[in-house]
């Protein structure tokens, strides 16, 4: 799952793929900016056919989070 | 008329809501520019500088848009080929002077329909600085564009002055109108959004104004036309347009706690900003905790979009209702909520939203109850090219709108810059100076105590 992330990530921002672990942040260390969050959430979202509601999707501060969510649901 | 080889298109929606400004400003053409300086402390060779500005032009395809009028509406192409010459290279001997020359281009109206799109000036400074002066309509660039425009600068001067790689191509606007038109030709997209807006903006009944000037339009209004339930007065004006450009900044030590908030917490700029605003507006009317501005959204997701010129933005509601007992921080994450919404939903058109909102809450022509728009620029030390700069706005000296309203990061101070364009009719200087006092006192208070209630911060300020 980290890697169709870093894969999604990569539509949005330039990053080298090797640097993102789950312990990346998502603003400070990869760079996402807060329209890039609902951005990647959508295509995970239509990836992993779930639904990430808004007040989860604010709360999301590293990969890991993001990919325990989805392991989640 | 003259014989167009190229395809011709239509605007896409917010290439729309320019013309709508447009239409409605009858005597003020220069509503819809956007005048911006970079000033950097290297020195430039200016000959160069207009070389890279045709490479420029060669890449960004925007900057090579035209526009005529067909039956009422607007129409755009592009041009294969575009270049300028004899850029005016102006030396300043003062601040004061180059804010007025600078100011008074800015508010002299770009001929949009005569083949002008934008004009560029090179500058000195007073204190041995070099400038590039934009000024561009604002059918052909947003402000994301603009930065695209100047980094994009910037990078290909290094590459012709000291040999450094070429950046990367940009992406087309192209591209952008032939994606949005065929977004809104689907009327099954546009259905769909109107269904979650109307869901939306009614969810908490009609939004009432609360300006910046406290209640006094409401209640005027109110009592003008003998019905105290009206939520929205009418402040559209289309003759008395004259507008100030009143620029502020945090005091650095404030300005640099706010910045530390920002990374220690992971919120953006434009949340808290506007929720300080909000939480201020709210106290000086009446203590009402339901908050409504337009927020502009930038619209660049992919790599591609981000790099490219053009006007995209799209004014999106940003409606918070707060309960007394939300501390600081709880409100911080419903303003995240909202913009995680209005991102969601960013591609209904602003025009189609506001003719919504008309009917669902029955609004005469001019009535309206946003407070302001409000825009974050996302600049940050990286953002030219890794240039050393400081980023310059003018007045444009007329505007459609009561307020609008921009923040961004001063780089160079490390402080948070807050500019309020404001008709002077609604909203003068000193009502901007009280508010702007009030929404770093509550930046301030919240910043140390993010724990507080929404009640203890409104009894604080």
């Amino acid at each position: 799952m980290l890697e169709k992330v870093k894969e999604i990530l990569g539509e949005f921002i330039d990053i080298d793929p090797d640097t993102i672990t789950p312990e990346s942040n998502l603003r400070t260390d990869i760079g996402l900016n807060s329209l890039d969050c609902v951005s990647l959430a959508e295509e995970l979202e239509n990836e992993y056919n779930i639904e990430i509601p808004n007040s989860e999707l604010s709360k999301f501060k590293t990969i890991g989070d993001v990919i325990s969510y989805i392991k989640s649901n | 008329m003259k014989k167009i080889d190229s395809q011709v298109y239509d605007l896409i929606p917010p290439q729309e809501m320019i013309q709508f400004m447009l239409k409605y400003s009858f005597f003020h053409k220069q509503v819809t520019q956007i005048p911006e300086s970079i000033i950097v402390d290297k020195k430039i060779d200016f000959d160069i500088m207009t070389k890279a500005l045709n490479i420029v032009i060669e890449r960004n395809d925007c900057m090579r848009l035209r526009f005529f009028k067909k039956s009422g509406k607007i129409k755009q192409y592009f041009l294969d080929k575009f270049e300028v010459n004899n850029i005016p290279v102006l030396h300043f001997s003062s601040v004061d002077e180059q804010m007025k020359v600078l100011t008074a281009d800015a508010q002299t109206p770009i001929k949009v329909f005569k083949d002008e799109t934008f004009r560029i000036k090179f500058f000195t400074t007073s204190d041995n600085r070099y400038g590039i002066y934009l000024c561009v309509h604002h059918l052909v660039m947003d402000n994301a564009a603009c930065l695209v425009f100047f980094n994009d600068l910037l990078a290909i001067y290094d590459h012709l002055k000291d040999g450094k790689p070429m950046p990367k191509p940009l992406g087309k606007y192209e591209d952008r109108i032939i994606k949005e038109l065929e977004y809104i030709s689907d009327k099954s997209n546009l259905e769909k959004e109107e269904k979650a807006y109307t869901e939306y903006i009614t969810k908490n009944g009609d939004p009432m104004y609360l300006g910046v000037e406290g209640p006094k339009f409401l209640e005027a209004e109110r009592k003008k036309k003998k019905d105290p339930t009206i939520m929205a007065p009418s402040l559209f004006d289309p003759i008395h347009d004259k507008a100030e450009f009143t620029k502020k900044a945090l005091p650095e030590e404030e300005g640099k706690k706010v910045i530390e908030f920002m990374d220690k917490y992971g919120v953006s700029g434009e949340c808290l900003i506007q929720l300080a605003m909000r939480l201020y507006l709210s106290k000086i009317n009446g203590g009402y905790l339901d908050t409504y501005f337009i927020t502009l959204c930038p619209r660049r997701r992919t790599l591609s979009e981000k790099r490219s010129g053009g006007t995209v933005t799209a004014p999106l509601p940003w409606r918070l209702t707060l309960k007394e007992d939300t501390t600081f921080m709880q409100a911080l994450e419903q303003m995240a909520e909202i913009q995680v919404w209005a991102f969601r939903h960013m591609n209904y058109p602003y025009l189609e939203y506001r003719e919504l909102q008309r009917k669902l809450f029955n609004y005469p022509a001019a009535a309206g109850s946003s407070t302001m728009m409000f825009s974050w620029f996302p600049l940050e030390e990286n953002t030219m090219n890794n240039w050393n700069y400081e980023f310059v706005g003018y007045g444009i000296g007329r505007y459609v709108m009561v307020l609008y309203t921009f923040a961004m990061k001063d780089v160079k101070h490390n402080t948070i810059k807050i500019t309020y364009q404001h008709r002077t009719k609604f909203v003068s200087v000193e009502d901007i100076d009280k508010f702007h006092a009030g929404t770093e006192k509550v930046l301030k208070i919240c910043v140390e105590n993010p724990d507080l209630t929404v009640k203890q911060i409104l009894e604080k300020i």
